[in-house]
């Protein structure tokens, strides 16, 4: 078993913090993340992981510490620059523009792609029929591999849950990112679903970094080369999936204590 | 096909609408599009933009007072006291909004009113003579220009039919663009919008420079067609009228709003045997459009696609 390369660090988190009032809820957290990698981050309820998410993306801004991202700082900078920069994200409620067609939902993506300047957009002149001609193209293509094809012309309010989560992952992979950030994919979804889901994730990561937050044990420990365990806000281990199953540490997180297990509360 | 057969049909209609419209039907014809230029243009910010802008009125204003004074104290010709009239508006947005751009609607809300107070506060006060006081400014003709009489009543009706033909034709290119979607996002969902890479507050301020640019406009022809300004005209009063507008007919909706401007300038004028209880049925319509049609009279719709690429109707 090797450790993944060090090299080519595409995302470097150096002693984040990020406190609520009094509550840490991220705590002096380090890690760094190589390019084409799948990362997860697992931990029970409440633990910091979408905080340190938020972070990451700019939604929130950490106190202290650094976020590296391709050798730029990006810790403070707001989300549509660090967007611009290459990661994007799903939410873990999902945030669909949720009166809008599938289709254009995807196309929200190629924002930051487009060539049309505000005088092309005022007049369909110059560069606005290529462009748009791309732009629904490769919402077409996207569609198709997310198996979303049929529904492009529903709103996207009135989807199934699972196939909502799939056009938030579409519309984060249609700029094609660097980092791809998905905060609890697998959520609301089947199990068949979710196969699907994994296979499609394992494609993505060909040409794209992927950080994931996972309730799904099963799916974290068989997507991920690397896990990382928070649990009050701070790392509570890190390592391949085979070492963090038998943590000790991570067991009682997650279940409580020995004795808690076995007598129940008040023993 | 059948919107493009409405269309056409409406357009031959307002073409043709000078011939059989007395002197008041017509002023009551440019009127009405004069005021549909100005609750489109609040469109763009509230409807698009999803600003809660109740100071609308100060652009519409701006547009005719710098018409005026240029036309009356300066003696400038028609073109350039139009081109500084419609321009300068959209210089004071972006100047005025920039440093509140960020505030969230309700906030915003209260910030757009207390500047349109100041606005007519300003007005009343007559600086340096410019405004002429509560009364306004009088007798705005600006010098015929190689035979057109810019304040004939013929002239101005085509004159605003022109330009708000453009400016639907015009908005409906921006609404199927890049920059008009974008737009959209925003309004739907800020958050997810800039997990997109959409800065949020620059398009805000390209909106609002777009919207006053239209609201100048007005503001010139509005100038024209009475041939004075006054600022009860551009008052907070006049601000709710146009967001009640905007709101009654679809937000975001091109149709929507022209519809709304309809029943709120043109219906009246049709009901003026009921002299002032029009007023009482128009406040409890609008109420009732609230209950049963909350998102308005003709509701914005999503769901554009390209037909070729995908198939299907609509």
């Amino acid at each position: 078993m090797n450790n993944p390369p060090v090299n080519n660090i595409i995302l470097s988190v150096r002693n984040l913090t990020k406190s609520f009032y009094a509550l840490k809820a991220v705590d002096n957290v380090s890690f760094d993340l190589s390019e084409g990698e799948i990362l997860g981050i697992i931990g029970p309820n409440g633990s910091g992981k979408t905080t340190l998410f938020n972070c990451i993306s700019g939604v929130i801004k950490a106190e202290t510490g650094q976020i590296i991202f391709e050798g730029n700082d990006i810790s403070g900078k707001s989300m549509d620059i660090i967007a611009k920069m290459g990661i994007r994200r799903t939410f873990q409620t999902i945030r669909l523009f949720r009166d809008m067609s599938v289709a254009e939902n995807i196309y929200s993506g190629f924002y930051t792609k487009s060539n049309q300047n505000l005088f092309h957009a005022l007049t369909h002149s110059g560069l606005y029929g290529t462009d748009e001609k791309l732009a629904w193209e490769s919402v077409k293509k996207l569609a198709q591999f997310f198996l979303i094809d049929g529904y492009l012309t529903y709103k996207a309010d009135d989807l199934a849950y699972g196939l909502q989560r799939k056009v938030e992952i579409a519309r984060a992979m249609l700029s094609e990112p660097k980092l791809l950030i998905l905060d609890e994919p697998a959520a609301g979804m089947n199990d068949s679903e979710k196969t699907e889901l994994s296979e499609m994730i394992r494609v993505i990561a060909k040409n794209t970094t992927v950080l994931m937050i996972e309730h799904d044990l099963d799916m974290v420990m068989d997507l991920c080369k690397r896990i990382i365990v928070l649990n009050h806000g701070m790392i509570l281990a890190e390592g391949l999936p085979e070492e963090i199953q038998n943590n000790k540490e991570v067991i009682t997180a997650y279940m409580g204590p020995d004795d808690y297990r076995i007598y129940g509360p008040g023993a | 096909m059948k919107r493009k057969l409405l269309i056409a049909v409406l357009l031959v209609f307002c073409t043709i609408y000078p011939i059989f419209a007395n002197s008041a039907w017509l002023t009551i014809g440019a009127t009405f599009f004069i005021f549909s230029l100005v609750a489109l243009s609040q469109d763009i910010v509230l409807g698009r933009a999803g600003v809660y802008d109740m100071g609308h009125a100060i652009y519409f204003g701006m547009g005719g007072y710098i018409f005026a004074i240029l036309v009356t104290k300066l003696g400038m010709n028609f073109f350039a006291a139009a081109f500084a009239a419609v321009f300068l508006p959209a210089l004071l947005a972006l100047a005025v909004v920039t440093p509140v751009i960020h505030l969230r609607g309700d906030y915003f809300l209260v910030v757009s009113i207390g500047l349109n107070f100041i606005f007519t506060q300003i007005l009343n006060n007559n600086p340096f003579r410019l405004t002429g006081g509560p009364n306004g400014i009088f007798g705005i003709f600006p010098a015929p220009f190689m035979g057109i009489n810019f304040s004939s009543s013929v002239f101005i009706y085509y004159f605003a039919f022109i330009v708000i033909t453009l400016t639907i034709a015009i908005m409906n290119n921006f609404d199927n663009s890049r920059y008009g979607r974008a737009f959209y996002f925003i309004y739907q969902d800020d958050l997810a919008a800039a997990s997109m890479g959409i800065n949020a507050s620059y398009l805000k301020q390209i909106g609002f420079m777009m919207s006053a640019v239209l609201a100048g406009f007005a503001g010139v022809l509005y100038a024209l067609e009475y041939s004075a300004v006054s600022p009860e005209t551009f008052s907070v009063d006049q601000s709710i009228t146009f967001f009640a507008i905007v709101i009654v007919g679809g937000q975001g909706s091109l149709p929507g709003v022209l519809l709304g401007t309809f029943a709120m300038f043109v219906l009246p004028e049709l009901f003026r045997g009921f002299a002032d209880v029009r007023y009482l049925i128009f406040g409890i319509a609008m109420v009732a459009m609230m209950v049963m049609r909350p998102r308005g009279l003709m509701p914005t719709k999503y769901g554009f696609y390209p037909k070729k690429l995908f198939g299907g109707d609509t």
